[in-house]
């Protein structure tokens, strides 16, 4: 057996086909070339088609290959009809996000600076205060006034909205 | 805006993007003085204003295997062009991507090699401040082989230099500044040796590092030698190791532990084909074949493959321009 048939037999045990022949079905049914493929993966373009041509056997990467299961499900779904190539697509991003091989940081939803500069202001006075102090100055500084009112005592989505305003955001 | 096929300073044709960054884009150049393919780094004068005088004072002093050195310099209307060696096999990011977790091996290899740039940089009294894996560049093949690169945010810490050109604002990138930095410290190399920690807890471990704080030691890895040469590179500044040569020399006596039996790791050339028309000695005559079938009339609807090239003596001319002006830029802002 040629060293090329060696390593997609080895792939065929590790992902079910050979990966020229996996990739080649994502890639018709997603209808994504190679180079957009590697970029959905996370991983070089030279390191796919090593991967295709049978020089490598396995996607190193745990991530990517959490991507690569992903995508393999997401094309047959798109084959059967079940999603759009677009929700195809979105479903592999966020392969990495439900597996716990990723760094922390990465799969915790973004919080708005607002919800900081809130968690701030409600460790320092409670909500009655903030509106209190605000009344007290809002006469001569009615901007002060306004922000320790949302941050003090407002809800989180108007206070996020309000800092996005404020920030031209 | 620069296009494929514009020649600068009547010596550099761009041939093809290699890759963008947060500042410019890198093309690769066809050298047409001294022949030879080269990286370019196309920088508008702003941001190029830091990296000219970093060249103008330190370039030549930083011929080294680890580091990318500036070759030089051209300025043509609002851009900056900087010529360095075509490193072809990416940078650390991309192995990290490719591979995740780096085998023991080569996490080690290519500290010591960071370390080893990071001895002749911070020898020179100049602190890089952006060392992170975008930023170290790989020579492809079988072997770690790493140059760090981009000196665009790198700043002289030396006794006599104006204390002007010490920013008074946070340079670097978040997850690999220490906190000290992050706080607003004076640039230092002890920030540098912080950031090698990351990138070594980075390749060994196949995560990003937290955006915040600093990244904690693999549990498997606490009582080992390694974790404790970590430990020492991600410390608080008064614990930290304390320069690039005593952390070489820790590193010394740090066993690599054995990869398991995994596929070899390669460095893959990352720098595609060259582009038609294009061949290892430079631009190729266009090919004859099927243009002669064309009737003449119809060869005028075809456009020309490449734009016409300046005369040389203008482009030098409007280079020494764009050069004076910088100069006079940089004099302005550092005076």
């Amino acid at each position: 057996m040629s060293e090329v048939a060696q390593v997609r037999a080895k792939q065929s045990e590790l992902y079910g086909a050979p990966l020229n022949e996996v990739l080649q079905r994502c890639s018709a049914a997603l209808g994504l070339n190679q180079a957009q493929m590697a970029k959905l993966l996370g991983i070089s373009a030279p390191m796919l088609s090593q991967l295709i041509n049978g020089h490598r056997i396995k996607v190193a990467n745990p991530t990517a290959a959490a991507r690569l299961v992903a995508l393999v499900q997401a094309a047959d779904a798109v084959s059967s009809g079940e999603i759009t190539v677009a929700q195809a697509v979105a479903a592999v991003g966020e392969a990495d996000a439900t597996e716990s091989f990723t760094a922390t940081t990465a799969i915790r939803p973004k919080r708005h600076l607002a919800a900081d500069i809130q968690d701030v202001f409600r460790a320092t006075a409670a909500a009655g205060d903030f509106i209190g102090a605000a009344n007290a100055i809002r006469a001569e500084y009615p901007d002060v006034a306004e922000l320790l009112v949302v941050y003090g005592a407002e809800r989180a989505d108007t206070a996020a909205a309000w800092t996005d305003q404020k920030l031209g955001r | 805006m620069w296009v494929m096929g514009d020649v600068y300073a009547g010596r550099f044709e761009l041939v093809d993007l290699v890759g963008s960054g947060a500042h410019g884009s890198v093309w690769r150049v066809w050298d047409h003085r001294d022949g030879g393919y080269l990286a370019g780094k196309v920088l508008s004068q702003a941001d190029s204003v830091a990296i000219v005088r970093f060249f103008r004072e330190q370039g030549l002093r930083f011929q080294h295997p680890h580091i990318v050195a500036p070759l030089g310099w051209v300025g043509e209307d609002d851009r900056v062009m900087f010529t360095m060696p075509l490193v072809r096999g990416g940078s650390l990011t991309t192995l990290l991507n490719d591979y995740g977790a780096l085998p023991q091996r080569w996490a080690l290899a290519i500290t010591d090699q960071l370390l080893s740039a990071l001895e002749v940089v911070h020898g020179a009294e100049v602190v890089h401040r952006d060392i992170k894996p975008h930023n170290i560049l790989l020579e492809p093949g079988t072997q770690p082989h790493v140059r760090v690169s981009d000196f665009g945010t790198a700043v002289s810490v030396a006794d006599d230099s104006p204390r002007l050109t010490r920013l008074h604002h946070v340079v670097g990138t978040p997850g690999y500044l220490a906190s000290e930095a992050a706080e607003g410290a004076d640039p230092d190399p002890l920030q540098d040796l912080y950031a090698v920690g990351v990138v070594l807890w980075q390749m060994l471990t196949g995560e990003r590092p937290p955006r915040l704080g600093t990244p904690a030691v693999p549990v498997d890895l606490q009582d080992t030698a390694l974790g404790g040469f970590l430990s020492r590179l991600l410390a608080p500044v008064g614990s930290r190791t304390h320069s690039a040569t005593e952390a070489r020399r820790q590193l010394r006596i740090v066993p690599a532990q054995a990869a398991h039996a995994d596929e070899p790791v390669e460095v893959f050339d990352q720098v595609g084909a060259l582009p038609e028309g294009w061949g290892p000695d430079g631009p190729t005559p266009a090919e004859p074949g099927p243009i002669a079938t064309i009737t003449p009339a119809a060869q005028e609807l075809i456009p020309a493959r490449r734009a016409p090239r300046w005369p040389v003596a203008v482009a030098l001319g409007v280079a020494a321009v764009g050069i004076v002006l910088l100069v006079v830029a940089g004099v302005l802002l550092f005076a």
